[in-house]
């Protein structure tokens, strides 16, 4: 029985890595009384996969596995143990049975990110918009890395432009695509802005939550 | 603390999950309403420490008590440290995140001497002084144990007590004794003063040492009559008889062990020479096999690990090895549990344990012969010879091991060139071994590794009074081995003798190596056991700077009847025993394990005898 299961991952469990969650999910699974399928061969692994990696330090109220079992399991009884086991910050909020061929990356094309964004620039003025949104990202090219740059305009779209919520305190929401063409990085979107428009802050002044991953096809 | 900049700095270090806490089984106290607070310190970064079993050990049996709190500190990884001090963040714990200075103990492990200047770091960034003189009664208790702590003199002027053995016998007793003092008329003085007065307790500043002019020690002058002449060492009696370690905290971030650990039995009868381990942590004392089943069922169900350790410093010493890992399989066969005995003999014992439990993976073990020629082993009473070290690996090989890797010591006393060679010797002999066999049996892709490290006398050793070679004769060393490998399948690996040599002169070192350290913080020297970090040069200054020579500690033959620094502390074992055990090395005598007879080294009332006869 293959199962899909949502979860999120907040507070300071958002600096664990990718490698991490996914140690960390594999412990969860088998702490559960359920048998999880294995892979044949000479070294047998859980039939587990995971959703594009989170870039670290951002957090979640949406991320995606698919966990195979040997068996039909009891899915509400498998989601309390799991979540008895996995810490506060970590939590599965829903989970379904999905046939064998159902692949993660094929269900969802976009992100939605909110980014907070702590700065004393005033940024009430400013109408974003994603027209010429040029990224700069590193590519792995025959062991050598180099920075590209890209017009992401088509790939991205402003949800709810820059809002003032406290002081020095604003929040920009925005849709990435995420899908088995492209994949926008977050951190690269938000420095892409932060360079069309000028404005001198830093990416670690930048507090990025996943809101929901969502499918336009 | 400040969240928004706790984050910020997060983001900008490597692995930041090494600051964040939270983990599986991890305890967050209300820290404002619990009495007394302990601040365990590790001083070393996060992966390195919560791998040791010590730590959970103390931090669950603390925690254990309703009136007190144990939270976790780490040194720091640099990028980390550089932030913090940018921002002016001080050393935070990983629990309640809060500071150093806010505790009440500080508590510090001491495993290994090139970490002593993390410690005065640690120290510093959480915002406490340095130097005990200079702590007021406002300031924590600063405390620490562990195996360095048996010679506790180059920390002296930083430590306001040592513990000395084994602490689950100590330390709660000793937050005890703070509770009960800690009232209107609380000061230092008075803490420090009912402590001294606790068995297994040194307090340095109540002692003081006049040196002769010749530079070593003329005498220790105690400054009150009711202090022991010698600190004994204190030790769990009943290994059945303490604190279940029935959890562990369960790191989100790979450390070096994942896996539930249960100690088999404390102590060791091998009486290897050159190990301070196998003299200050007699007598043995074994766990039965319930007790252990129990304490890896609990670990297992509350930590979700699907490996078991069974720890111990000879793990096939354990009288009933077979039953128990029968045991341990049968339980979890299920489950693919798997089971590692660390610490394994070369010897046939070994090979049959290992062929029940490493079912899948038969890739690389190591065994450690310590020295290559007969003649060396049974000069440090390493008690193998070849004939076995040749039937243990025929063994592996037959069941499918094709990867050996092999330690040894350089620069050990008495060292020939041809004990040299028998390090070579015993790599070429693993090479015959595996490939004179036919061609059918032969599985794998063989290599032996041969790994040197460089011999450092340690205190309570019988090599304590020995000199030990400079960094020259040790590279020499290196090379003579080096230069007659010419084999693809036999590898060679060296540690650097520079930090054997600085490791060598902080192991024996007195009061006066207290500047040394001090020095080489203020100079920079950081995570000194690794190699990245450290800097030869810096610690010559540091030595250089307060007018001690490596002479006087590393390069001289110790006269049997000086004073010696560690002398101060009473492992119970008696210099007499030592004295004979140095005698016997010199002219390749060996000693029996004393479980086959007792050899008088001055432990009264062993545990063992009892228990074994």
């Amino acid at each position: 029985m293959k199962l899909r299961v949502y979860y999120k991952r907040n507070g300071n469990l958002k600096f664990i890595s990718h490698l991490n969650t996914i140690d960390l999910l594999q412990r969860t699974v088998f702490s559960t009384p359920y048998k999880v399928a294995f892979s044949e061969g000479f070294n047998p692994h859980p039939l587990m996969s995971f959703g594009n990696p989170l870039p670290l330090g951002v957090s979640s109220d949406f991320e995606v596995f698919d966990v195979e079992f040997i068996d039909d399991i009891d899915i509400e009884d498998f989601v309390n143990k799991a979540n008895l086991y996995l810490p506060d910050e970590v939590k599965i909020f829903e989970a379904f049975e999905i046939t064998s061929n159902d692949s993660i990356s094929k269900a969802f094309t976009h992100n939605l990110y909110e980014f907070r964004i702590f700065t004393d620039i005033n940024l009430d003025e400013i109408d974003i918009n994603t027209e010429n949104l040029l990224i700069n990202r590193k590519k792995k090219k025959k062991k050598r890395e180099e920075i590209i740059t890209e017009d992401i305009s088509k790939n991205v779209e402003i949800l709810s432009g820059i809002t003032k919520v406290s002081e020095d305190e604003y929040i920009l929401v925005a849709k990435l695509e995420n899908s088995t063409d492209k994949i926008i990085n977050p951190l690269n979107f938000i420095n892409g802005i932060f360079n069309k428009y000028k404005l001198n802050i830093s990416i670690f002044d930048v507090e990025i939550h996943k809101k929901e991953m969502i499918s336009e096809l | 603390m400040d969240k928004r900049k706790y984050e910020k700095i997060l983001r900008q270090v490597e692995k930041p999950a090494r600051y964040i806490g939270e983990e599986k089984n991890s305890i967050i106290k209300d820290f404002d309403n619990t009495d007394v607070k302990f601040a365990f310190c590790f001083p070393d970064v996060y992966e390195v420490g919560m791998s040791h079993l010590g730590m959970q050990i103390l931090y669950f049996m603390t925690n254990n008590e309703e009136d007190m709190l144990c939270e976790r500190f780490f040194a720091p990884w640099v990028d980390m440290e550089n932030k913090m001090r940018e921002e002016n963040i001080k050393l935070f714990s990983l629990e309640n995140k809060r500071e150093l200075d806010e505790f009440d103990i500080i508590g510090l492990t001491l495993q290994y001497e090139m970490s002593y200047t993390n410690i005065l770091n640690m120290l510093d960034l959480g915002g406490v002084e340095i130097f005990s003189k200079n702590r007021t009664d406002d300031d924590p208790i600063v405390v620490a144990g562990g195996p360095n702590a048996y010679n506790p003199e180059p920390l002296s002027d930083f430590i306001d007590l040592f513990i000395i053995g084994e602490g689950e016998e100590i330390n709660i007793e000793l937050l005890r004794l703070y509770k009960q003092l800690k009232n209107d008329d609380y000061t230092r003085e008075k803490f420090l003063l009912e402590a001294s007065k606790m068995e297994g307790i040194y307090v340095p500043s109540f002692y003081d040492v006049e040196y002769k002019e010749n530079s070593r020690i003329k005498s220790y002058n105690k400054k009150y009559d009711f202090l022991p002449d010698r600190v004994k060492k204190k030790y769990v009696s009943n290994f059945n008889d303490t604190f279940d370690l029935n959890n562990l905290i369960v790191p989100y971030i790979e450390t070096i062990h994942q896996r539930s650990v249960v100690e088999l039995f404390r102590g060791c009868t091998q009486g290897c020479r050159f190990c301070e381990a196998g003299y200050i942590y007699r007598p043995v004392r074994e766990r039965n096999i319930e007790i252990i089943k129990n304490m890896t069922d609990s670990q297992l169900s509350n930590t979700g690990y699907n490996e078991i350790s069974l720890s111990s410093l000879s793990s096939c010493d354990y009288r009933n090895l077979n039953e128990l890992v029968d045991v341990l399989i049968d339980e979890n066969i299920d489950n693919m549990t798997r089971i590692s005995l660390p610490s394994l003999r070369v010897d046939s014992v070994s090979t049959d344990v290992l062929k029940k439990i490493e079912e899948v993976k038969k890739t690389g073990i190591t065994l450690a012969p310590e020295a290559g020629s007969q003649r060396m082993r049974d000069i440090i009473n390493k008690n193998i010879t070849e004939d076995q070290y040749r039937e243990t690996l025929k063994s592996l090989f037959k069941e499918g091991w094709s990867k050996i890797k092999l330690y040894f010591m350089i620069g050990l006393p008495y060292e020939e060139e041809s004990d040299l060679d028998g390090i070579v010797n015993l790599g070429e002999i693993a090479k015959r071994l595996f490939f004179d066999r036919p061609k059918e049996e032969i599985r794998g892709n063989f290599s032996v590794t041969l790994s040197t490290s460089c011999f450092v006398p340690k205190p309570f050793t019988p090599f304590q009074w020995m000199k030990q070679n400079s960094i020259d004769e040790l590279q020499e060393k290196i090379y003579h081995i080096k230069n007659q490998i010419n084999d693809k399948k036999i590898i060679y690996n060296y540690h650097d003798p520079k930090t054997s040599v600085i490791e060598g002169f902080i192991a024996r070192g007195d009061r006066r190596v207290g500047e040394v350290i001090y020095n080489a913080f203020k100079l920079g020297a950081k995570f000194d056991g690794w190699t990245e970090f450290f800097n030869y040069d810096t610690w010559v200054e540091a030595i250089e700077n307060s007018g001690l020579s490596f002479e006087n500690y590393n390069h001289r033959e110790w006269e049997i009847d000086e004073i010696l620094p560690w002398d101060i502390i009473d492992p119970l074992i008696s210099k007499e025993y030592l004295i004979s055990e140095l005698e016997k090395s010199k002219n390749a005598i060996t000693t029996k394990d004393c479980r086959h007879g007792c050899n008088r080294c001055g432990i009264e009332n062993c545990e063992m005898w009892v228990e074994f006869r």
